[in-house]
């Protein structure tokens, strides 16, 4: 292997373990025998444990109740929500294993309906439709009339006597 | 190592499934998981404790409001990884195009003496101010794929899916970036 592919290697494929075994094996015996790219290779992996080593910090508490402060203060969010909450009830409810119970449930009423129904009422001793005495918005009107009429006469009955009188 | 094939954990399932219903308790345990991930990604990439946290801000946001866009089953990690490398790349190029030039790149970076490098590393402090010197040498692009293969532990499989590049060119930013460091760094 050259010194210029082994480089190459070295700043990629070989210290991320992306190398094929067979390249890789060639590698390790160039570095066992060049200095020169050893050098590379320890410097570049010197650098990489810096970067690995390095911690996360966690940002600072402020950061959360922007964020949360952002998010709640969004015009349209608690719309979303309720939308949002509308859809999951409607997806928890009409949700596959659902959508099968409540079409047992209809066929169940719709047979119950066809079959039994009428069956039932085979087995029922005819009766006569019962007679509603309605009393619709009219008529009451007119008696109400009526009475008024009748409230007038007797008043003027009365008025007749005492005048009589 | 980081295992992106992997879907969110079994709890988690749960976490970012209340999320999605509005849950913002839940959107909560999912901040304190991640935002440290999220805060050293964007620190890495822009140098800047302002800058940074503006950042986490945008990326727990969008996060929040894309939260229905999520397939669920698929990986929090990698979706998170994609928007803070993308929000961060976003303020980069923002602040570049304000202050009209380059990010400012190290100054007089001190590799002088890269023997002491390994005794220094002892202090974490020692090693973020190696990691910021490091880092300013690179672009934007190269700086993204050092961030996530030396420090995050991606792939290079990975790395492609979160940046949408091909593997080739993770591969050669890559390789760019460690020979820029390595031409900063004087032999001993
Ligand atoms: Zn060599």
């Amino acid at each position: 292997m050259k010194c210029q592919l082994a480089k190459e290697l070295l700043l990629s494929d070989y210290i991320d373990s992306e190398l094929d075994q067979k390249r890789y094996v060639e590698l390790q015996k160039h570095l066992k025998s060049c200095s020169e790219c050893w050098e590379v290779f320890e410097a570049v992996r010197r650098t990489e444990d810096i970067l690995r080593t390095s911690t996360d910090p966690v940002p600072p508490e402020h950061v959360w109740l922007l964020i949360k402060e952002r998010i709640v203060s969004r015009p349209g969010y608690v719309l979303e929500k309720i939308t949002d909450r509308l859809s999951w009830l409607w997806d928890e409810f009409f949700s596959a294993p659902r959508r099968l119970a409540y079409g047992a449930t209809l066929a169940t009423v719709v047979i119950f309906c066809g079959i039994a129904l009428p069956l039932t009422m085979h087995f029922l001793p005819e009766k006569t439709a019962p007679v509603y005495e309605e009393k619709n918005q009219a008529s009451s009107a007119v008696e109400s009339a009526d009475s008024l009429l009748w409230l007038d006469e007797e008043f003027l009955e009365i008025v007749e006597d005492h005048a009589s009188l | 190592m980081n295992c992106l094939n992997e879907p969110v954990s079994p709890g988690e399932e749960d976490i970012v499934r209340q999320a999605m219903a509005g849950d913002i308790d839940a959107f909560e345990m999912i901040y304190r998981k991640y935002s440290g991930m999220v805060y050293g990604i964007a620190l890495r990439m822009t140098n800047s404790v302002e800058d940074s946290e503006e950042i986490v801000q945008d990326v727990f946001v969008s996060a929040h409001r894309s939260l229905k866009n999520f397939r669920e089953g698929s990986s929090l990690k990698t979706w998170l990884y994609r928007i803070s490398v993308n929000t961060s790349l976003n303020a980069l190029r923002r602040t570049r195009s304000i202050r009209g030039r380059e990010l400012p790149m190290a100054e007089g970076a001190d590799f002088e003496d890269r023997r002491n490098l390994q005794a220094e590393a002892e202090e974490s402090e020692a090693i973020e101010k190696k990691v910021k010197d490091l880092l300013a040498l690179l672009n934007p692009d190269q700086r993204a794929c050092l961030v996530l293969r030396a420090k995050e532990g991606l792939s290079y499989d990975e790395i492609a899916r979160v940046l949408n590049v091909n593997i080739n060119t993770v591969r050669t930013r890559l390789k760019r970036a460690r020979a820029m460091i390595q031409k900063h760094v004087p032999a001993s």
